[in-house]
């Protein structure tokens, strides 16, 4: 039985739609959600659709970012061995250096560029940030485990953790927010080809 | 001509499998099928961006159906292009399997 009245998560379907270029806005959804109705929802139920529904959005988000995120990564892994102050930073805090500034910079250039929309550049430079955070904690966790208990153990380091989350994402959010400005108003938008 | 890779033949060949009904979910769905694996839909949508900007495919818009929310569906089709690369892709395969006998025995 078809179920025309299921809808899948809002904000999946919002941040798909960021992604996309004006050209897909609609089909890319449409198909998603014309699957996600006719096959999923009647045979896997509304939890088990949902589920697929955001592992195919995120991986078409994937296909988007994954420059970024593996420019990010690779710069983290630089910075482990390297002396300290070969990539200076703002404050002292994880996620906010030169280096992440350009690529965040890029993240919101290619965004914006590629769909003709800010929101597309900022929200591409935020995931990138989002992503490269943990990898600060993933290394110091790999050099010392016990680490992995202390937000536990200490409710307040869960706190720190957290604020500098959020300085590392709203630092992504708005150089992505710059280089989104300036794809948006620099460059032309990219153009699909053979489209009638 | 570049060659086209595996999965860009796979997309082709379900775009002139499906023929007129050739549009994102359906292309989807014959490519899991025909590749008997999980298929991610970003890379689908992917790939035909991809043989759209070399030429290989082409797509026009079509009004959509109440079950898509109204939301226009994507018709996808060979151009001249993608039919001489998966002519090529198929010759190439054809000869590289010239004069083995399939499926291969291991040999112990």
């Amino acid at each position: 039985m078809i179920s025309t009245h299921a809808d899948p998560p809002r904000w999946a379907h919002a941040l798909l739609r960021t992604v996309l270029r004006q050209s897909d806005v609609d089909s890319v959804p449409g198909d998603l959600i014309e699957e996600y109705r006719d096959a999923k929802h009647p045979s896997l139920g509304g939890f088990g659709a949902d589920v697929w529904y955001v592992r195919q959005v995120l991986s078409i988000v994937w296909r988007v970012v994954w420059p970024f995120v593996v420019a990010i990564v690779a710069l983290r892994l630089l910075s482990f061995p390297l002396p300290r102050g070969w990539n200076p930073s703002l404050v002292p805090a994880p996620g906010v250096s030169l280096l992440d500034a350009f690529i965040f910079l890029c993240a919101g250039y290619f965004g914006a560029r590629r769909t003709g929309r800010l929101v597309s550049g900022i929200v591409i430079a935020s995931l990138t940030s989002l992503v490269g955070f943990p990898m600060f904690f993933i290394y110091a966790a790999m050099r010392d485990p016990s680490l992995l208990r202390a937000p536990v153990e200490k409710p307040f380091i869960a706190v720190i953790v957290l604020t500098l989350l959020v300085i590392a994402v709203g630092f992504g959010a708005t150089l992505g927010t710059l280089g989104a400005a300036g794809g948006r108003w620099l460059a032309p938008t990219s153009r699909r080809i053979h489209t009638q | 001509m570049d060659a086209i890779g595996p999965f860009e033949q796979a997309v082709l060949v379900a775009i002139v499998r499906l023929r007129e009904d050739a549009y994102g979910r359906a292309i989807l769905n014959e490519v899991r099928e025909r590749l008997d694996r999980d298929v991610s839909a970003g890379a689908v949508y992917a790939t035909l961006e991809r043989l759209e900007t070399k030429g290989l495919a082409s797509s026009t818009l079509a009004p959509g159906t109440a079950i898509r929310g109204g939301r226009a569906r994507r018709y996808f089709s060979l151009t001249g292009a993608g039919v001489r690369a998966l002519n090529q892709a198929k010759t190439a395969t054809d000869m590289l399997w010239h004069g083995l006998t399939w499926p291969l025995k291991v040999r112990t």
